[in-house]
């Protein structure tokens, strides 16, 4: 659950371990309703939302930012090359660390909506049992996300130097 | 076609659960509207980003077991404080230096308005009676001379008034 949210393992594991101490001493707090699993998920969510929510915000992820691979991986994927047949490690590292600048750039219940759903794939019902939402408030957060997330991306793309400029350099 | 934009639809659900017949769609649509075009490039590589990055894990260290234990023990040596005393802690220093502050300000409002209510003494006693001997001796007399003093200053004025009388 904490990986969906950060990156580096410390902040990972410092997540994790407040989400189980939370847990730890709000054990009495548990009713038995629903399963214990997903009221740990519920718990670290929270943990880590809060946890994104009180660290700053990373400025907006600009095309200067981007490295010698990420390039090329945008080309491949505008040229249409199918993930799935160039998914090696380094590029699927590679896809994982522009996708990491432009979440970190978007508020934490966006990112949470976007992993969940477009990422998971989990039914909206769920991510609403996760943040304690309204389904509609759910749908709503994951349009705006997705629509930011897109914009960003669109950004990036326009303002990329392609292999053109590249060779004419 | 070209006026029935796709840039909503790409919003309204994640890329992956587009249909066949949504893609044949907006593939069409792009053909002929740069707008949707960019638009649908963005989402499709943002689809890809938010795949690789969900499926990236990290593994946890094989020392966060006992990391986490160990935070346990600790929480549970270390009793917790009631909520009072928690707050203050937190508001302690603020709710210090505002009590000083307040005791300060009394002190000082007590001490300015005692020299200030003696000297108004003789101005009231003068309004009720100007020329009274009262009036006279304490204004002309010193306050740390004793009682007895004033009493035979006053009895002499009287004396020497009765004696004009007669």
């Amino acid at each position: 659950m904490a990986s969906k949210f950060f990156r580096q393992p410390a902040a990972v594991e410092d997540a994790a371990q407040e989400a189980f101490l939370k847990a730890y001493t709000q054990l009495s707090s548990y009713e038995g309703r629903g399963s214990l699993e997903g009221w740990l998920a519920r718990i670290a969510t929270n943990q880590c939302i809060n946890m994104l929510r009180s660290a700053k915000r990373r400025p907006e992820f600009t095309v200067s930012e981007l490295t010698d691979h990420d390039g090329p991986w945008l080309e491949n994927q505008l040229a249409g090359v199918s993930t799935e047949r160039h998914q090696s490690s380094e590029r699927g590292r590679v896809a994982a660390d522009i996708a990491e600048k432009i979440m970190s750039e978007l508020p934490p219940d966006d990112r949470l909506v976007l992993m969940s759903i477009d990422g998971e794939q989990l039914p909206v019902k769920d991510v609403a049992e996760l943040t304690g939402w309204s389904e509609s408030k759910v749908k709503v957060r994951a349009f705006r996300a997705r629509r930011r997330m897109r914009q960003a991306v669109e950004k990036l793309l326009q303002r990329r130097p392609t292999s053109a400029d590249e060779k004419g350099s | 076609m070209s006026d029935n934009h796709i840039i909503k639809m790409l919003d309204e659900k994640p890329f992956g659960a587009l249909g066949d017949r949504e893609i044949a769609n907006a593939e069409s649509h792009i053909a002929t509207c740069e707008q949707c075009k960019c638009a649908y490039d963005a989402a499709r590589v943002a689809a890809s980003l938010i795949q690789a990055r969900t499926s990236e894990t990290v593994d946890a260290s094989p020392f966060f077991k006992t990391r986490v234990m160990a935070a346990i023990r600790e929480g549970q040596l270390t009793p917790e404080e009631p909520a009072l005393v928690r707050m203050w802690r937190a508001a302690g220093a603020l709710i210090s230096t505002l009590a000083l502050l307040l005791v300060t300000l009394t002190g000082m409002t007590i001490f300015s308005q005692s020299p200030d209510s003696q000297s108004q003494m003789p101005v009231v006693a003068a309004s009720q009676n100007l020329y009274s001997p009262e009036y006279v001796v304490l204004e002309r007399g010193d306050l740390d001379e004793d009682e007895l003093a004033n009493d035979q200053v006053l009895g002499t004025v009287y004396d020497v008034e009765d004696g004009d009388g007669q």
